[in-house]
């Protein structure tokens, strides 16, 4: 099973603080680092910042929601065994499992607001325990200083490449010698233009020790600027009009519906397995506010809805698109392409941003689908995926 | 450069790639990790493959030659080169072309036509000219990585590979193909055969059972396939390139189906289209200035292009409008708006203005925005003139 950016980030700390532009080459780890970057050298005008002391919030009743909603999905039986994620990860998270089931309100408002405690978020977010299987000559890394390196290192590239995306500023050109390169713009600089291109932009982080670029908006996360191009992406492939609708298969903790929100009026299904439901609620109760999201079992109208995969299934309701993020090439052949024939009948595109590396890719997918027209590009934002706009009705 | 220069820089050659390379001080030169920043994978996931140098066989050019000469003087009645970085900057090197061209003497025109390596019509495009093959160790070292890393990336491109992961360990650690091989996986998504044309003495490239492959290749097998479209019935009926390097691009559409294809450029480099393409595809497939029009490629300068009404399903533009002055690129663009249904644009973002920028005048046009698959700093984006073709129709 592959490795998450922020293990290998993490993994690879004892090798960062020596880091130089022109590293030995036995470093094997660092010079595979570099290869996820999209400009090598160490351009650095970052401050980094970390959420240590959340304020208190009243999340009562939106915990009790979660709650309900998660019993409900459990007597259901709406675990999907043919996930990737159910599958593997289901021992790792078997305590969260038992404490959502249990109910009590104390334990799961613990679980929910301090990630950093469990493997509630394992799999899909960079806040969680480490996995307790180390591998053979692992030694713990220190977390502060990781989160330093990740967020100066990595996250202002990212934050570059995002900026470049949406022509917030002209493209780099490594051809040309560093030298030559016009100056590096702050956080604060970077966000301003993109916000002259998107629109204006809040970072919620209430989580313990999530880190991030600081900046006049808060602190700006990895997963944070992936789902703010995914949501700009979304924005730019729905029809024009006034009811609009999206669905999203495999959400992680819900940020790019966060940002869909924020970019254009949209109604948004989450479609997810319901241990991940439980952390997308809380994030997106919390960020968006608890009115504007539908659980299960729920009936009012809302921006947001979360939804087991059965509940999707068992439902013909249609949608302006469909979404998919390193998701799809993480289940079974089988189940993907159940989804493909569901969304392909219900939705006339889907944007798929998923790497190449299992066994199967998405074009041996659509590859059998010569109706189908598909536009594949390489995805801004990470190194290895390919963004796919799948249209199934051409 | 002579048959005598050519055996001398062959038999160069061969002592060159003979030896084995010093490599003491590689890994800390900066050049190498500046070169190494632009490839799309790791070193440890590119072979090394054999380098050759061409050599191809004596050609009779004699009327492909005097049409050109022809076309060219045509061309001097016209004012085709206002504003163009290149007419501005380039043409000192090239007035010795310049000079043989208008003096109509076709063996003259004809040896320096022949053998680039002796000249600079191709400087600025193209990376045979006075000085090529000069090479140092670590240049050979940085070409045959770099030009794996390109073909792998044009499988990758079309979808004939899986895409290289670099988040995976194990990624690095799998059996790397050919170069053969990866030719081979390219034609089978192309679903026609493929073949490098070296027309050049003195190129030099990777070895394969194709042909010798060269920087602009990958490139413009790249490019033919976004022109024609992923299948045949895709096939656009009618492109347009405006500034086309050597016409390489052209060559591939036209080996991919495309049978209506319009190249505008300057004078100047008008002539290293035609007698490329006219070498490579056969004379009968090119139609110069001043003949009819009736060929699969037209090959003209910006006046001729100005002064008609043509119209096309498709234009293309790899790196060039942002290497002219802004109000030459925008006219261009806006008389592509007027003749196109939609562009192309592949450029980089270095220069004083971007192509973006012009799109961005328009709020009418739809512009999509992506990396260009090929080559680092370079931004590949997709403008709809009209809505009739816009991607979601």
């Amino acid at each position: 099973m592959k490795q998450s950016v922020s293990e290998r980030m993490r993994a690879a700390w004892r090798l960062f603080k020596d880091y130089s532009p022109e590293p030995p080459p036995e470093d094997k780890e660092l010079t595979r680092f570099k290869w996820l970057m999209f400009r090598f050298e160490a351009r650095l005008q970052s401050a980094v910042g970390a959420v240590h002391s959340p304020t208190e919030i009243d999340d009562a009743e939106l915990v009790q929601r979660i709650i309900d909603a998660y019993r409900i999905s459990h007597r259901l039986g709406a675990e999907d065994p043919g996930s990737g994620w159910s599958n593997h990860f289901s021992g790792l998270k078997a305590s969260v499992h038992e404490t959502l089931l249990a109910g009590r309100h104390q334990s799961v408002t613990d679980l929910l607001r301090n990630p950093d405690k469990s493997y509630l978020f394992y799999g899909f977010e960079d806040i969680s325990l480490p996995h307790p299987l180390p591998t053979p000559d692992a030694k713990p890394a220190p977390p502060n200083a990781a989160l330093e390196y990740y967020s100066q290192y990595f996250m202002y590239d990212c934050l570059v490449r995002f900026a470049e995306a949406v022509a917030a500023k002209p493209m780099d050109y490594p051809a040309e010698m560093p030298e030559r390169h016009p100056p590096l713009l702050a956080v604060d600089d970077l966000v301003d233009r993109i916000e002259r291109r998107v629109g204006p932009l809040q970072f919620p982080t209430f989580y313990p020790g999530e880190g991030g670029l600081k900046c006049s908006r808060g602190i700006i996360g990895y997963r944070a600027l992936q789902a703010l191009l995914q949501a700009h992406l979304v924005k730019s492939l729905l029809p024009q009009g006034a009811s609009r609708s999206v669905v999203e298969i495999g959400a992680g903790l819900g940020r790019t519906a966060y940002f869909a929100q924020q970019l254009t009026r949209t109604t948004y299904t989450i479609v997810d397995l319901p241990l991940t439901g439980a952390a997308q609620a809380y994030f997106l109760g919390r960020s968006l506010g608890p009115d504007r999201i539908s659980l299960l079992g729920e009936s009012h109208a809302a921006d947001v809805r979360i939804v087991p995969p059965s509940t999707f299934f068992e439902s013909s309701q249609t949608y302006d698109l469909s979404l998919n993020v390193d998701s799809f090439t993480e289940m079974t052949p089988e189940l993907t392409m159940r989804y493909m024939t569901a969304l392909s009948d219900r939705s006339p595109a889907l944007l798929s941003i998923n790497h190449e590396f299992n066994s199967f890719s998405m074009r041996d997918i659509y590859d059998r689908h010569p109706e189908w027209k598909v536009e594949r590009t390489p995805y801004w934002l990470r190194q290895g995926y390919a963004q796919e706009v799948i249209r199934f009705r051409p | 450069m002579n048959p005598s220069l050519v055996k001398r820089a062959l038999a160069a050659w061969g002592a060159f790639c003979a030896r084995p390379p010093d490599q003491s001080g590689w890994e800390a030169n900066r050049n190498l990790e500046h070169y190494r920043a632009m490839l799309f994978r790791p070193p440890s996931h590119v072979r090394l493959c054999e380098l050759g140098m061409v050599d191809p066989a004596p050609v009779d050019d004699e009327s492909l030659v005097k049409r050109i000469i022809a076309a060219y003087q045509a061309a001097q009645s016209l004012d085709p080169d206002q504003g163009s970085f290149w007419s501005d900057h380039f043409s000192g090197r090239k007035a010795m072309i310049h000079a043989a061209l208008v003096k109509g003497d076709p063996g003259e025109v004809s040896t320096l036509l022949r053998n680039p390596v002796s000249n600079d019509l191709f400087y600025g495009f193209d990376g045979l000219c006075i000085g090529f093959g000069k090479f140092s160790d670590l240049d050979r070292l940085i070409t045959q990585e770099q030009l794996y890393d390109l073909m792998a990336r044009l499988a990758e491109a079309l979808g004939a590979v899986r895409l290289d992961y670099p988040e995976n360990i194990a990624a690095h650690e799998s059996q790397l193909p050919t170069i053969d091989e990866i030719a081979g996986t390219i034609e089978g998504s192309l679903g026609t055969p493929i073949r490098f044309p070296n027309p050049y003495p003195g190129e030099i490239g990777l070895t394969s059972s194709r042909g010798t492959i060269t920087f602009r290749v990958p490139h413009a097998v790249y490019q033919a396939r976004l022109l024609t479209g992923r299948k045949t019935k895709d096939v656009a009926s009618r492109i347009v390139e405006v500034g086309a390097g050597l016409g390489r691009t052209a060559f591939y559409a036209h080996q991919l189906g495309a049978q209506d294809y319009t190249i505008v450029d300057l004078a100047m480099t008008n002539v290293a289209q035609a007698y490329f393409l006219g070498r490579t595809l056969g004379t009968d497939a090119i139609s110069l200035l001043g003949e009819p029009q009736t060929n699969a490629i037209k090959i003209m300068p910006p006046a001729i292009f100005f002064a008609g009404g043509d119209e096309f399903d498709v234009a293309l533009n790899a790196d060039s409008f942002p290497e002219m002055s802004y109000d030459t690129a925008a006219h261009y663009i806006s008389v592509l708006s007027d003749r196109c249904r939609r562009m192309i644009s592949i450029n980089h973002e270095h220069n004083a203005f971007t192509t973006h920028e012009i799109f961005a005048t328009r709020q009418e046009w739809i512009v999509e925005r992506h990396p260009y698959w090929m080559r680092k700093g370079y931004v590949e984006e997709a403008v709809y003139f009209r809505r009739s073709m816009e991607p979601t129709s």
